[in-house]
Protein backbone atom coordinates (compact mmCIF):
# COMPACT_ATOMS: atom_id res chain seq x y z
CA UNK A 1 0.00 0.00 0.00
CA UNK A 2 2.84 2.33 0.86
CA UNK A 3 4.39 1.61 -2.51
CA UNK A 4 1.18 2.41 -4.34
CA UNK A 5 0.86 5.70 -2.52
CA UNK A 6 4.32 6.75 -3.48
CA UNK A 7 3.59 5.92 -7.12
CA UNK A 8 0.49 8.11 -7.01
CA UNK A 9 2.36 10.78 -5.14
CA UNK A 10 4.01 12.11 -8.28
CA UNK A 11 7.57 12.76 -9.22
CA UNK A 12 8.30 15.62 -6.90
CA UNK A 13 7.33 13.81 -3.72
CA UNK A 14 8.42 10.43 -4.85
CA UNK A 15 11.76 10.19 -3.15
CA UNK A 16 10.73 11.16 0.37
CA UNK A 17 7.61 9.03 0.09
CA UNK A 18 9.66 6.05 -0.93
CA UNK A 19 11.99 6.60 1.96
CA UNK A 20 9.05 6.84 4.30
CA UNK A 21 7.51 3.72 2.79
CA UNK A 22 10.65 1.77 3.57
CA UNK A 23 10.68 3.12 7.07
CA UNK A 24 7.06 2.18 7.50
CA UNK A 25 7.72 -1.33 6.27
CA UNK A 26 10.55 -1.57 8.77
CA UNK A 27 8.20 -0.34 11.46
CA UNK A 28 5.53 -2.84 10.44
CA UNK A 29 8.04 -5.61 10.49
CA UNK A 30 9.47 -4.60 13.86
CA UNK A 31 5.99 -4.38 15.32
CA UNK A 32 4.79 -7.70 13.92
CA UNK A 33 7.93 -9.41 15.17
CA UNK A 34 7.21 -7.87 18.56
CA UNK A 35 3.63 -9.14 18.48
CA UNK A 36 4.83 -12.63 17.56
CA UNK A 37 7.19 -12.55 20.52
CA UNK A 38 4.39 -11.26 22.69
CA UNK A 39 2.20 -14.21 21.67
CA UNK A 40 4.98 -16.58 22.55
CA UNK A 41 5.38 -14.92 25.91
CA UNK A 42 1.66 -14.74 26.59
CA UNK A 43 1.30 -18.49 26.11
CA UNK A 44 4.61 -19.33 27.76
CA UNK A 45 3.95 -17.36 30.92
CA UNK A 46 0.28 -18.22 31.29
CA UNK A 47 0.34 -21.88 30.28
CA UNK A 48 0.37 -23.16 33.89
CA UNK A 49 -2.80 -21.14 34.51
CA UNK A 50 -4.38 -22.07 31.20
CA UNK A 51 -4.03 -25.68 32.37
CA UNK A 52 -5.41 -25.08 35.86
CA UNK A 53 -9.02 -26.14 36.27
CA UNK A 54 -9.70 -23.75 39.13
CA UNK A 55 -8.99 -20.91 36.70
CA UNK A 56 -11.67 -22.18 34.32
CA UNK A 57 -14.19 -22.41 37.14
CA UNK A 58 -13.27 -19.02 38.56
CA UNK A 59 -13.95 -17.67 35.09
CA UNK A 60 -17.65 -18.29 35.47
CA UNK A 61 -18.31 -18.01 39.17
CA UNK A 62 -16.12 -15.03 39.99
CA UNK A 63 -18.31 -12.02 40.83
CA UNK A 64 -18.26 -10.04 37.55
CA UNK A 65 -17.45 -6.69 39.16
CA UNK A 66 -14.28 -8.06 40.75
CA UNK A 67 -13.14 -9.35 37.38
CA UNK A 68 -13.89 -5.96 35.81
CA UNK A 69 -11.91 -4.24 38.57
CA UNK A 70 -8.95 -6.53 38.00
CA UNK A 71 -9.05 -6.05 34.24
CA UNK A 72 -9.08 -2.27 34.60
CA UNK A 73 -6.36 -2.35 37.25
CA UNK A 74 -4.11 -4.23 34.86
CA UNK A 75 -4.24 -1.41 32.33
CA UNK A 76 -1.97 0.98 34.29
CA UNK A 77 0.18 -1.96 35.40
CA UNK A 78 0.72 -3.01 31.78
CA UNK A 79 1.34 0.60 30.74
CA UNK A 80 4.04 1.10 33.38
CA UNK A 81 5.63 -2.28 32.64
CA UNK A 82 5.66 -1.29 29.00
CA UNK A 83 7.55 1.81 29.91
CA UNK A 84 10.42 -0.31 31.21
CA UNK A 85 10.14 -3.46 29.12
CA UNK A 86 7.77 -3.14 26.22
CA UNK A 87 7.14 -3.87 22.59
CA UNK A 88 9.60 -1.22 21.54
CA UNK A 89 11.10 1.90 22.90
CA UNK A 90 8.24 4.14 23.85
CA UNK A 91 8.40 7.73 24.88
CA UNK A 92 5.12 9.06 26.06
CA UNK A 93 2.40 7.82 28.29
CA UNK A 94 -0.08 7.90 25.42
CA UNK A 95 1.99 5.28 23.68
CA UNK A 96 2.45 3.22 26.79
CA UNK A 97 -1.34 2.98 26.99
CA UNK A 98 -1.59 2.05 23.32
CA UNK A 99 0.93 -0.71 23.93
CA UNK A 100 -0.99 -1.82 27.00
CA UNK A 101 -3.99 -2.33 24.73
CA UNK A 102 -1.78 -4.24 22.32
CA UNK A 103 -0.78 -6.48 25.24
CA UNK A 104 -4.47 -6.97 26.05
CA UNK A 105 -5.26 -7.89 22.45
CA UNK A 106 -2.45 -10.44 22.45
CA UNK A 107 -3.49 -11.74 25.87
CA UNK A 108 -7.14 -12.16 24.92
CA UNK A 109 -6.41 -13.86 21.62
CA UNK A 110 -3.74 -16.14 23.10
CA UNK A 111 -5.99 -17.14 26.01
CA UNK A 112 -9.03 -17.69 23.79
CA UNK A 113 -7.02 -19.77 21.32
CA UNK A 114 -5.49 -22.07 23.91
CA UNK A 115 -8.75 -22.46 25.85
CA UNK A 116 -10.55 -23.32 22.61
CA UNK A 117 -7.85 -25.87 21.75
CA UNK A 118 -8.33 -27.45 25.17
CA UNK A 119 -12.11 -27.49 24.75
CA UNK A 120 -12.50 -25.31 27.84
CA UNK A 121 -14.47 -22.82 25.82
CA UNK A 122 -16.70 -24.13 23.08
CA UNK A 123 -19.65 -23.00 21.03
CA UNK A 124 -22.93 -23.37 22.89
CA UNK A 125 -21.61 -22.19 26.24
CA UNK A 126 -23.28 -19.14 27.75
CA UNK A 127 -21.61 -15.90 26.69
CA UNK A 128 -20.87 -14.97 30.28
CA UNK A 129 -18.99 -18.22 30.81
CA UNK A 130 -16.84 -17.84 27.71
CA UNK A 131 -16.13 -14.17 28.39
CA UNK A 132 -15.34 -14.84 32.04
CA UNK A 133 -12.96 -17.70 31.30
CA UNK A 134 -11.12 -15.86 28.56
CA UNK A 135 -10.96 -12.53 30.41
CA UNK A 136 -9.53 -14.10 33.54
CA UNK A 137 -6.82 -15.89 31.56
CA UNK A 138 -6.15 -12.77 29.52
CA UNK A 139 -4.79 -11.09 32.66
CA UNK A 140 -1.71 -13.30 33.09
CA UNK A 141 -1.43 -13.71 29.31
CA UNK A 142 -1.22 -9.95 28.70
CA UNK A 143 1.28 -9.76 31.55
CA UNK A 144 3.30 -12.47 29.81
CA UNK A 145 3.03 -10.58 26.53
CA UNK A 146 4.80 -7.60 28.07
CA UNK A 147 7.34 -9.71 29.93
CA UNK A 148 8.14 -11.63 26.77
CA UNK A 149 9.85 -8.69 25.27
CA UNK A 150 12.24 -8.36 28.14
CA UNK A 151 12.72 -12.11 28.53
CA UNK A 152 12.63 -13.64 25.06
CA UNK A 153 15.33 -11.57 23.49
CA UNK A 154 14.59 -7.95 22.67
CA UNK A 155 16.61 -6.02 20.15
CA UNK A 156 19.93 -4.89 21.46
CA UNK A 157 19.54 -1.15 21.13
CA UNK A 158 16.03 -1.08 22.51
CA UNK A 159 16.97 -3.31 25.34
CA UNK A 160 19.90 -1.11 26.29
CA UNK A 161 17.64 1.91 26.42
CA UNK A 162 15.19 0.07 28.64
CA UNK A 163 18.03 -1.05 30.85
CA UNK A 164 19.26 2.49 31.15
CA UNK A 165 15.79 3.61 32.02
CA UNK A 166 15.56 0.93 34.66
CA UNK A 167 18.93 1.92 36.06
CA UNK A 168 17.65 5.45 36.43
CA UNK A 169 14.39 4.26 37.94
CA UNK A 170 13.76 5.68 41.36
CA UNK A 171 12.67 4.00 44.53
CA UNK A 172 8.98 4.24 43.63
CA UNK A 173 9.61 2.51 40.31
CA UNK A 174 11.55 -0.23 42.08
CA UNK A 175 8.64 -0.78 44.43
CA UNK A 176 6.32 -0.87 41.44
CA UNK A 177 8.43 -3.64 39.91
CA UNK A 178 8.17 -5.52 43.16
CA UNK A 179 4.39 -5.17 43.27
CA UNK A 180 4.13 -6.28 39.64
CA UNK A 181 6.33 -9.31 40.31
CA UNK A 182 4.29 -10.13 43.40
CA UNK A 183 1.08 -9.87 41.38
CA UNK A 184 2.37 -12.16 38.68
CA UNK A 185 3.54 -14.93 40.98
CA UNK A 186 0.60 -14.61 43.39
CA UNK A 187 -1.81 -14.85 40.47
CA UNK A 188 -0.10 -18.03 39.33
CA UNK A 189 -0.72 -19.98 42.51
CA UNK A 190 -3.70 -18.23 44.11
CA UNK A 191 -6.46 -20.06 42.20
CA UNK A 192 -5.47 -23.54 43.37
CA UNK A 193 -7.13 -25.40 46.21
CA UNK A 194 -3.69 -26.13 47.62
CA UNK A 195 -3.45 -22.53 48.81
CA UNK A 196 -6.36 -23.16 51.15
CA UNK A 197 -5.16 -26.59 52.15
CA UNK A 198 -1.66 -25.36 53.04
CA UNK A 199 -3.09 -22.68 55.28
CA UNK A 200 -5.26 -25.26 57.07
CA UNK A 201 -2.28 -27.51 57.69
CA UNK A 202 -0.27 -24.75 59.31
CA UNK A 203 -0.26 -23.66 62.93
CA UNK A 204 0.31 -19.98 63.78
CA UNK A 205 3.92 -20.99 64.59
CA UNK A 206 4.33 -22.28 61.07
CA UNK A 207 2.99 -18.97 59.80
CA UNK A 208 5.50 -17.00 61.89
CA UNK A 209 8.33 -19.19 60.64
CA UNK A 210 7.11 -18.68 57.08
CA UNK A 211 7.12 -14.91 57.54
CA UNK A 212 10.72 -15.06 58.78
CA UNK A 213 11.77 -17.37 55.95
CA UNK A 214 10.05 -15.17 53.38
CA UNK A 215 11.83 -12.07 54.64
CA UNK A 216 15.17 -13.89 54.66
CA UNK A 217 14.76 -15.16 51.10
CA UNK A 218 13.55 -11.79 49.88
CA UNK A 219 16.52 -10.10 51.41
CA UNK A 220 18.88 -12.57 49.75
CA UNK A 221 17.36 -11.58 46.40
CA UNK A 222 17.55 -7.88 47.20
CA UNK A 223 21.17 -8.32 48.22
CA UNK A 224 21.88 -10.11 44.95
CA UNK A 225 20.37 -7.21 43.03
CA UNK A 226 22.52 -4.77 44.91
CA UNK A 227 25.52 -6.80 43.84
CA UNK A 228 24.46 -7.16 40.25
CA UNK A 229 23.48 -3.53 39.93
CA UNK A 230 26.97 -2.52 41.01
CA UNK A 231 26.91 1.25 40.98
CA UNK A 232 23.18 1.19 40.56
CA UNK A 233 22.46 2.14 44.12
CA UNK A 234 25.82 3.56 44.98
CA UNK A 235 24.19 6.95 44.69
CA UNK A 236 21.72 6.04 47.38
CA UNK A 237 22.10 7.75 50.68
CA UNK A 238 24.38 6.01 53.08
CA UNK A 239 22.97 4.62 56.25
CA UNK A 240 19.77 3.49 54.55
CA UNK A 241 19.85 -0.25 54.67
CA UNK A 242 18.45 -2.13 51.68
CA UNK A 243 16.51 -4.19 54.20
CA UNK A 244 14.43 -1.19 55.22
CA UNK A 245 14.43 0.35 51.75
CA UNK A 246 13.37 -2.71 49.77
CA UNK A 247 12.84 -5.88 51.74
CA UNK A 248 10.34 -4.65 54.31
CA UNK A 249 8.21 -2.45 52.01
CA UNK A 250 8.47 -5.13 49.36
CA UNK A 251 7.10 -7.72 51.75
CA UNK A 252 4.32 -5.40 52.87
CA UNK A 253 3.38 -4.83 49.22
CA UNK A 254 3.49 -8.57 48.59
CA UNK A 255 1.08 -9.24 51.45
CA UNK A 256 -1.29 -6.54 50.15
CA UNK A 257 -1.12 -7.94 46.62
CA UNK A 258 -1.69 -11.45 47.97
CA UNK A 259 -4.72 -10.27 49.93
CA UNK A 260 -6.11 -8.45 46.91
CA UNK A 261 -5.74 -11.51 44.69
CA UNK A 262 -7.29 -13.76 47.35
CA UNK A 263 -10.21 -11.38 47.76
CA UNK A 264 -10.71 -11.24 44.00
CA UNK A 265 -10.79 -15.03 43.83
CA UNK A 266 -13.40 -15.13 46.58
CA UNK A 267 -11.12 -16.72 49.19
CA UNK A 268 -12.14 -14.09 51.76
CA UNK A 269 -15.87 -14.50 51.21
CA UNK A 270 -16.34 -16.81 54.14
CA UNK A 271 -14.28 -18.21 56.97
CA UNK A 272 -12.54 -16.51 59.85
CA UNK A 273 -10.21 -13.52 59.86
CA UNK A 274 -7.33 -15.54 61.28
CA UNK A 275 -7.71 -18.00 58.40
CA UNK A 276 -7.67 -15.12 55.93
CA UNK A 277 -4.48 -13.81 57.47
CA UNK A 278 -2.91 -17.26 57.19
CA UNK A 279 -3.94 -17.42 53.54
CA UNK A 280 -2.34 -14.05 52.92
CA UNK A 281 0.89 -15.19 54.62
CA UNK A 282 0.94 -18.40 52.57
CA UNK A 283 0.30 -16.59 49.30
CA UNK A 284 2.65 -13.84 50.47
CA UNK A 285 5.52 -16.32 50.20
CA UNK A 286 5.40 -16.76 46.41
CA UNK A 287 4.31 -13.14 46.06
CA UNK A 288 7.36 -11.92 47.96
CA UNK A 289 9.69 -14.10 45.91
CA UNK A 290 8.06 -12.71 42.76
CA UNK A 291 8.56 -9.22 44.13
CA UNK A 292 12.22 -9.80 44.92
CA UNK A 293 12.96 -11.63 41.69
CA UNK A 294 11.16 -9.00 39.61
CA UNK A 295 14.05 -6.61 40.20
CA UNK A 296 16.39 -9.25 38.83
CA UNK A 297 14.26 -10.38 35.92
CA UNK A 298 12.51 -7.29 34.59
CA UNK B 1 16.00 12.91 22.22
CA UNK B 2 12.53 12.89 20.74
CA UNK B 3 10.79 15.66 18.88
CA UNK B 4 7.44 14.01 19.15
CA UNK B 5 4.49 16.07 20.17
CA UNK B 6 1.74 14.79 22.39
CA UNK B 7 -0.87 14.68 19.65
CA UNK B 8 1.27 12.60 17.35
CA UNK B 9 -0.79 9.45 18.02
CA UNK B 10 -3.84 11.25 16.70
CA UNK B 11 -2.14 12.46 13.56
CA UNK B 12 -0.70 9.02 13.09
CA UNK B 13 -4.15 7.52 13.24
CA UNK B 14 -5.21 9.37 10.09
CA UNK B 15 -4.16 7.16 7.21
CA UNK B 16 -1.76 8.69 4.78
CA UNK B 17 -0.65 11.32 7.23
CA UNK B 18 1.85 9.16 8.92
CA UNK B 19 5.14 10.68 8.01
CA UNK B 20 4.56 13.96 9.80
CA UNK B 21 5.46 12.92 13.31
CA UNK B 22 9.12 12.51 12.49
CA UNK B 23 9.21 9.58 14.85
CA UNK B 24 11.25 7.33 12.64
CA UNK B 25 14.44 9.20 13.31
CA UNK B 26 13.76 9.38 17.00
CA UNK B 27 13.25 5.64 17.19
CA UNK B 28 16.65 4.97 15.74
CA UNK B 29 15.39 4.05 12.27
CA UNK B 30 12.19 2.34 13.33
CA UNK B 31 9.00 4.33 12.95
CA UNK B 32 5.61 3.38 14.25
CA UNK B 33 3.60 0.71 12.52
CA UNK B 34 -0.02 1.19 11.52
CA UNK B 35 -0.55 -2.39 12.70
CA UNK B 36 0.11 -1.20 16.18
CA UNK B 37 -3.00 0.96 16.01
CA UNK B 38 -5.04 -1.88 14.56
CA UNK B 39 -3.95 -4.31 17.27
CA UNK B 40 -4.31 -1.72 20.03
CA UNK B 41 -7.83 -0.89 18.82
CA UNK B 42 -8.65 -4.61 18.83
CA UNK B 43 -7.33 -4.85 22.37
CA UNK B 44 -9.39 -1.86 23.46
CA UNK B 45 -12.50 -3.37 21.84
CA UNK B 46 -11.91 -6.74 23.51
CA UNK B 47 -11.45 -5.09 26.88
CA UNK B 48 -14.50 -2.85 26.49
CA UNK B 49 -16.60 -5.74 25.19
CA UNK B 50 -15.56 -7.92 28.12
CA UNK B 51 -16.29 -5.17 30.62
CA UNK B 52 -19.66 -4.54 28.96
CA UNK B 53 -20.64 -8.23 29.15
CA UNK B 54 -19.51 -8.52 32.75
CA UNK B 55 -21.27 -5.30 33.77
CA UNK B 56 -24.34 -6.57 31.98
CA UNK B 57 -24.18 -9.70 34.10
CA UNK B 58 -23.54 -7.70 37.26
CA UNK B 59 -26.38 -5.27 36.63
CA UNK B 60 -28.62 -7.58 34.63
CA UNK B 61 -30.13 -9.40 37.53
CA UNK B 62 -29.82 -10.06 41.22
CA UNK B 63 -27.39 -12.72 42.31
CA UNK B 64 -30.21 -15.10 43.13
CA UNK B 65 -29.29 -18.49 44.58
CA UNK B 66 -29.03 -21.45 42.22
CA UNK B 67 -32.25 -23.03 40.96
CA UNK B 68 -31.79 -26.31 39.16
CA UNK B 69 -34.04 -28.23 36.84
CA UNK B 70 -32.94 -31.56 35.41
CA UNK B 71 -34.27 -33.17 32.26
CA UNK B 72 -33.44 -36.21 30.21
CA UNK B 73 -32.14 -35.48 26.73
CA UNK B 74 -31.97 -39.07 25.52
CA UNK B 75 -32.68 -42.63 26.67
CA UNK B 76 -30.73 -45.36 24.92
CA UNK B 77 -30.26 -49.07 25.58
CA UNK B 78 -26.59 -49.84 26.20
CA UNK B 79 -24.69 -52.94 27.26
CA UNK B 80 -25.92 -53.86 30.73
CA UNK B 81 -28.95 -51.60 30.81
CA UNK B 82 -30.05 -48.15 29.78
CA UNK B 83 -28.26 -44.85 29.58
CA UNK B 84 -30.13 -41.62 30.29
CA UNK B 85 -28.35 -38.47 29.21
CA UNK B 86 -29.30 -35.57 31.42
CA UNK B 87 -28.97 -31.83 31.37
CA UNK B 88 -29.14 -29.76 34.55
CA UNK B 89 -30.07 -26.15 33.91
CA UNK B 90 -29.31 -23.55 36.52
CA UNK B 91 -31.78 -20.70 36.15
CA UNK B 92 -30.44 -18.93 39.23
CA UNK B 93 -28.04 -15.99 39.22
CA UNK B 94 -25.17 -17.76 41.00
CA UNK B 95 -23.16 -20.85 40.22
CA UNK B 96 -23.83 -24.07 42.09
CA UNK B 97 -20.86 -26.27 42.94
CA UNK B 98 -20.76 -29.96 43.93
CA UNK B 99 -24.23 -30.54 42.57
CA UNK B 100 -25.80 -33.90 43.39
CA UNK B 101 -28.30 -35.10 40.79
CA UNK B 102 -30.62 -38.05 41.38
CA UNK B 103 -32.79 -40.05 39.04
CA UNK B 104 -35.54 -42.40 40.18
CA UNK B 105 -37.51 -44.96 38.23
CA UNK B 106 -40.97 -45.27 39.76
CA UNK B 107 -43.31 -48.13 39.13
CA UNK B 108 -46.99 -47.62 38.44
CA UNK B 109 -47.83 -47.92 42.14
CA UNK B 110 -45.40 -45.10 42.95
CA UNK B 111 -42.75 -47.28 44.56
CA UNK B 112 -39.15 -46.54 43.65
CA UNK B 113 -37.84 -49.34 41.48
CA UNK B 114 -34.32 -48.01 40.99
CA UNK B 115 -32.22 -44.92 41.70
CA UNK B 116 -29.10 -43.55 40.08
CA UNK B 117 -26.98 -40.65 41.23
CA UNK B 118 -24.42 -38.44 39.61
CA UNK B 119 -22.32 -35.64 40.90
CA UNK B 120 -21.32 -32.62 38.77
CA UNK B 121 -18.66 -30.16 39.87
CA UNK B 122 -20.37 -27.01 38.66
CA UNK B 123 -23.62 -25.78 37.20
CA UNK B 124 -22.81 -22.24 36.05
CA UNK B 125 -25.24 -19.41 36.68
CA UNK B 126 -27.79 -19.36 33.84
CA UNK B 127 -25.92 -22.23 32.25
CA UNK B 128 -26.10 -25.98 32.03
CA UNK B 129 -24.19 -29.02 33.19
CA UNK B 130 -24.56 -32.31 31.34
CA UNK B 131 -23.99 -35.93 32.29
CA UNK B 132 -25.60 -39.30 32.23
CA UNK B 133 -27.08 -42.02 34.43
CA UNK B 134 -27.29 -45.77 33.98
CA UNK B 135 -30.26 -47.90 34.90
CA UNK B 136 -30.68 -51.65 34.71
CA UNK B 137 -34.41 -51.35 34.06
CA UNK B 138 -35.97 -49.64 31.07
CA UNK B 139 -36.64 -46.00 32.05
CA UNK B 140 -39.34 -45.77 29.37
CA UNK B 141 -41.35 -48.43 31.14
CA UNK B 142 -41.31 -46.39 34.35
CA UNK B 143 -41.87 -42.83 35.46
CA UNK B 144 -38.42 -41.20 35.38
CA UNK B 145 -38.06 -38.55 38.08
CA UNK B 146 -34.93 -36.38 37.81
CA UNK B 147 -33.97 -33.76 40.32
CA UNK B 148 -31.06 -31.92 41.92
CA UNK B 149 -30.59 -32.96 45.53
CA UNK B 150 -28.21 -30.27 46.74
CA UNK B 151 -25.28 -28.01 45.98
CA UNK B 152 -22.47 -26.09 47.59
CA UNK B 153 -21.54 -22.45 47.11
CA UNK B 154 -18.29 -22.26 45.16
Amino acid sequence: MAGRESAIGGVKRRMPRLARGGERRAADRAFLVGVARAFGGAIFFSLPLLMTMEMWWLGFYLPPLRLVAFLLLMLPVLAVLNHYAGFRDTWTWGEEVVDAFVAYAVGFVAAATVLALFGVVAPGMPLREVVGKVALQAIPASFGAVLAISQLGPDGAEHRRERERQERAGHAAELFFMAAGALFLAFNVAPTEEMILIAYQMTPWHALALVAATLAMMHAFVYAVEFRGGERHAGGRRGESPFLRYTVPGYALSLLVAAYVLWTFGRFDDGAHLTHLMHAVVLGFPAALGAAAARLIL
Amino acid sequence: MTQRTEDAPRTARAAGDRGEGGRGAAAGGVGVSRWEWVVAAAGALLLLGTVAVLLGVALGGPRTPPALTVRATSVQPVAGGWRVEIEARNTGGTTAANVELRGELRAADGSVAETAEVHVDYAPARGTATGGMFFTRDPRAHALVLRAVGYEEP
